[in-house]
Protein backbone atom coordinates (compact mmCIF):
# COMPACT_ATOMS: atom_id res chain seq x y z
CA UNK A 1 0.00 0.00 0.00
CA UNK A 2 1.39 3.40 -0.96
CA UNK A 3 1.60 6.48 1.24
CA UNK A 4 -1.03 8.13 -1.00
CA UNK A 5 -3.51 5.36 -0.15
CA UNK A 6 -2.69 5.68 3.54
CA UNK A 7 -3.27 9.44 3.40
CA UNK A 8 -6.59 8.84 1.64
CA UNK A 9 -7.73 6.38 4.34
CA UNK A 10 -6.48 8.66 7.13
CA UNK A 11 -8.56 11.50 5.71
CA UNK A 12 -11.69 9.37 5.31
CA UNK A 13 -14.51 8.84 7.80
CA UNK A 14 -13.66 5.14 8.19
CA UNK A 15 -13.28 5.24 11.98
CA UNK A 16 -10.67 2.78 13.23
CA UNK A 17 -9.11 2.39 9.77
CA UNK A 18 -8.54 6.15 9.52
CA UNK A 19 -6.95 6.20 12.98
CA UNK A 20 -4.73 3.22 12.12
CA UNK A 21 -3.66 4.77 8.80
CA UNK A 22 -2.82 8.06 10.54
CA UNK A 23 -0.67 6.15 13.05
CA UNK A 24 1.14 4.30 10.27
CA UNK A 25 1.86 7.58 8.47
CA UNK A 26 3.15 9.24 11.66
CA UNK A 27 5.44 6.27 12.44
CA UNK A 28 6.75 6.09 8.85
CA UNK A 29 7.42 9.84 8.75
CA UNK A 30 9.35 9.64 12.01
CA UNK A 31 11.41 6.75 10.64
CA UNK A 32 12.12 8.59 7.39
CA UNK A 33 13.04 11.73 9.32
CA UNK A 34 15.49 9.84 11.57
CA UNK A 35 13.38 9.99 14.74
CA UNK A 36 13.16 6.20 14.89
CA UNK A 37 15.73 3.59 13.96
CA UNK A 38 14.96 0.56 11.79
CA UNK A 39 14.27 -1.86 14.65
CA UNK A 40 12.02 0.63 16.47
CA UNK A 41 10.10 1.19 13.24
CA UNK A 42 9.68 -2.55 12.61
CA UNK A 43 8.56 -3.10 16.21
CA UNK A 44 5.80 -0.55 15.79
CA UNK A 45 4.62 -2.06 12.54
CA UNK A 46 4.32 -5.37 14.42
CA UNK A 47 2.27 -3.54 17.06
CA UNK A 48 -0.09 -2.29 14.37
CA UNK A 49 -0.54 -5.83 13.03
CA UNK A 50 -1.35 -6.96 16.58
CA UNK A 51 -4.06 -4.31 16.74
CA UNK A 52 -5.89 -6.19 14.00
CA UNK A 53 -5.90 -9.31 16.18
CA UNK A 54 -7.16 -7.24 19.09
CA UNK A 55 -9.97 -5.74 16.96
CA UNK A 56 -11.01 -9.20 15.87
CA UNK A 57 -11.13 -10.51 19.47
CA UNK A 58 -12.96 -7.40 20.70
CA UNK A 59 -15.54 -7.61 17.88
CA UNK A 60 -16.08 -11.28 18.74
CA UNK A 61 -16.76 -10.54 22.44
CA UNK A 62 -19.05 -7.63 21.58
CA UNK A 63 -21.06 -9.70 19.11
CA UNK A 64 -21.45 -12.59 21.55
CA UNK A 65 -22.47 -10.14 24.29
CA UNK A 66 -25.14 -8.69 21.99
CA UNK A 67 -26.37 -12.21 21.30
CA UNK A 68 -26.58 -13.13 25.00
CA UNK A 69 -28.30 -9.82 25.81
CA UNK A 70 -30.85 -10.38 23.03
CA UNK A 71 -31.55 -13.95 24.16
CA UNK A 72 -31.97 -12.75 27.75
CA UNK A 73 -34.37 -10.01 26.61
CA UNK A 74 -36.43 -12.50 24.60
CA UNK A 75 -36.51 -14.89 27.57
CA UNK A 76 -37.80 -12.07 29.83
CA UNK A 77 -40.64 -11.30 27.42
CA UNK A 78 -41.58 -14.96 26.82
CA UNK B 1 -29.57 -51.36 23.42
CA UNK B 2 -30.94 -48.97 26.02
CA UNK B 3 -27.44 -48.49 27.42
CA UNK B 4 -26.12 -47.69 23.96
CA UNK B 5 -28.86 -45.12 23.39
CA UNK B 6 -28.09 -43.55 26.74
CA UNK B 7 -24.38 -43.29 25.93
CA UNK B 8 -25.11 -41.78 22.50
CA UNK B 9 -27.52 -39.25 24.06
CA UNK B 10 -24.95 -38.23 26.68
CA UNK B 11 -22.26 -37.85 24.01
CA UNK B 12 -24.56 -35.75 21.83
CA UNK B 13 -25.49 -33.50 24.74
CA UNK B 14 -21.82 -33.02 25.56
CA UNK B 15 -21.15 -32.12 21.94
CA UNK B 16 -23.95 -29.55 22.01
CA UNK B 17 -22.59 -28.08 25.24
CA UNK B 18 -19.12 -27.69 23.75
CA UNK B 19 -20.51 -26.12 20.57
CA UNK B 20 -22.77 -23.81 22.57
CA UNK B 21 -20.01 -22.74 24.95
CA UNK B 22 -18.01 -21.31 22.05
CA UNK B 23 -20.86 -18.82 21.51
CA UNK B 24 -21.03 -17.69 25.12
CA UNK B 25 -18.62 -14.90 26.11
CA UNK B 26 -17.14 -14.37 29.55
CA UNK B 27 -19.40 -12.23 31.71
CA UNK B 28 -18.98 -8.97 33.63
CA UNK B 29 -16.34 -8.99 36.34
CA UNK B 30 -15.69 -6.01 38.68
CA UNK B 31 -12.01 -6.87 39.18
CA UNK B 32 -11.24 -7.26 35.48
CA UNK B 33 -13.06 -4.02 34.70
CA UNK B 34 -11.16 -2.07 37.36
CA UNK B 35 -7.80 -3.53 36.34
CA UNK B 36 -8.12 -2.74 32.63
CA UNK B 37 -8.94 0.87 33.57
CA UNK B 38 -5.82 0.85 35.80
CA UNK B 39 -3.84 -0.21 32.70
CA UNK B 40 -5.29 2.70 30.74
CA UNK B 41 -4.54 5.13 33.57
CA UNK B 42 -0.94 3.98 34.00
CA UNK B 43 -0.40 4.38 30.25
CA UNK B 44 -1.97 7.84 30.17
CA UNK B 45 0.17 8.97 33.13
CA UNK B 46 3.39 7.86 31.44
CA UNK B 47 5.70 10.85 30.94
CA UNK B 48 8.04 10.44 27.95
CA UNK B 49 10.39 13.15 29.22
CA UNK B 50 11.28 10.83 32.12
CA UNK B 51 13.09 7.43 32.01
CA UNK B 52 10.68 4.87 30.59
CA UNK B 53 11.61 1.52 32.16
CA UNK B 54 10.56 2.42 35.70
CA UNK B 55 7.29 3.93 34.51
CA UNK B 56 6.44 0.80 32.57
CA UNK B 57 6.48 -1.32 35.71
CA UNK B 58 2.88 -0.53 36.82
CA UNK B 59 1.65 -1.06 33.25
CA UNK B 60 3.28 -4.50 33.05
CA UNK B 61 2.13 -5.41 36.57
CA UNK B 62 -1.47 -4.45 35.84
CA UNK B 63 -1.56 -6.46 32.60
CA UNK B 64 0.08 -9.47 34.31
CA UNK B 65 -2.41 -9.21 37.19
CA UNK B 66 -5.31 -9.13 34.74
CA UNK B 67 -4.08 -12.17 32.85
CA UNK B 68 -3.24 -14.23 35.95
CA UNK B 69 -6.56 -13.39 37.57
CA UNK B 70 -8.45 -14.34 34.40
CA UNK B 71 -6.47 -17.54 33.98
CA UNK B 72 -7.15 -18.49 37.61
CA UNK B 73 -10.85 -17.81 37.15
CA UNK B 74 -11.21 -20.58 34.59
CA UNK B 75 -11.53 -21.58 30.98
CA UNK B 76 -14.49 -19.27 30.31
CA UNK B 77 -12.04 -16.34 30.47
CA UNK B 78 -10.03 -17.39 27.40
CA UNK B 79 -11.61 -14.59 25.35
CA UNK B 80 -10.37 -11.76 27.61
CA UNK B 81 -6.91 -13.35 27.90
CA UNK B 82 -6.67 -13.44 24.09
CA UNK B 83 -7.98 -9.87 23.99
CA UNK B 84 -5.22 -8.50 26.22
CA UNK B 85 -2.41 -10.54 24.62
CA UNK B 86 -1.57 -8.00 21.85
CA UNK B 87 -1.29 -5.22 24.45
CA UNK B 88 0.87 -7.43 26.64
CA UNK B 89 3.25 -8.14 23.71
CA UNK B 90 3.43 -4.46 22.78
CA UNK B 91 4.34 -3.46 26.34
CA UNK B 92 6.78 -6.36 26.85
CA UNK B 93 8.73 -5.46 23.69
CA UNK B 94 8.77 -1.83 24.82
CA UNK B 95 10.04 -2.74 28.29
CA UNK B 96 12.65 -5.16 26.93
CA UNK B 97 14.09 -2.45 24.66
CA UNK B 98 14.19 0.39 27.19
CA UNK B 99 15.53 -1.77 30.04
CA UNK B 100 18.45 -3.10 27.95
CA UNK B 101 21.87 -2.07 29.19
CA UNK B 102 23.10 1.09 27.51
CA UNK B 103 19.71 2.09 26.11
CA UNK B 104 19.30 5.83 25.72
CA UNK B 105 15.72 7.08 26.05
CA UNK B 106 14.19 8.12 22.73
CA UNK B 107 11.28 10.46 23.37
CA UNK B 108 9.77 9.96 19.91
CA UNK B 109 9.84 6.17 20.29
CA UNK B 110 8.20 6.54 23.71
CA UNK B 111 5.45 8.84 22.42
CA UNK B 112 4.63 6.53 19.51
CA UNK B 113 4.57 3.40 21.68
CA UNK B 114 2.43 5.18 24.25
CA UNK B 115 -0.08 6.13 21.56
CA UNK B 116 -0.26 2.56 20.22
CA UNK B 117 -0.58 1.01 23.70
CA UNK B 118 -3.25 3.55 24.71
CA UNK B 119 -5.23 2.67 21.59
CA UNK B 120 -4.94 -1.05 22.31
CA UNK B 121 -5.90 -0.62 25.97
CA UNK B 122 -8.89 1.56 25.07
CA UNK B 123 -10.19 -1.03 22.59
CA UNK B 124 -9.72 -3.88 25.09
CA UNK B 125 -11.41 -1.87 27.87
CA UNK B 126 -14.42 -1.11 25.67
CA UNK B 127 -14.99 -4.82 25.03
CA UNK B 128 -14.35 -5.83 28.67
CA UNK B 129 -16.60 -3.17 30.20
CA UNK B 130 -19.29 -3.76 27.60
CA UNK B 131 -19.92 -7.35 28.66
CA UNK B 132 -23.28 -8.51 30.04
Amino acid sequence: MSMEQLHWIAGSDKGWAATRAAMTIAITEQYQGGGLDRSEYEEMLRDLVRMDQLDSEADDIELKTMLVTAIYAVAQVA
Amino acid sequence: MKKLLLIITVLMLQGCAVALSSYIPSFWDDNQSAKIVDVRLSLERLDCSQPQALQLKPVRDNIAWFQLYSESKGSRQTDVIKLTQPLSETVEEWYKRVSAEGYRDNKIYCQMKQKIAEEQAARAAKAILGRF
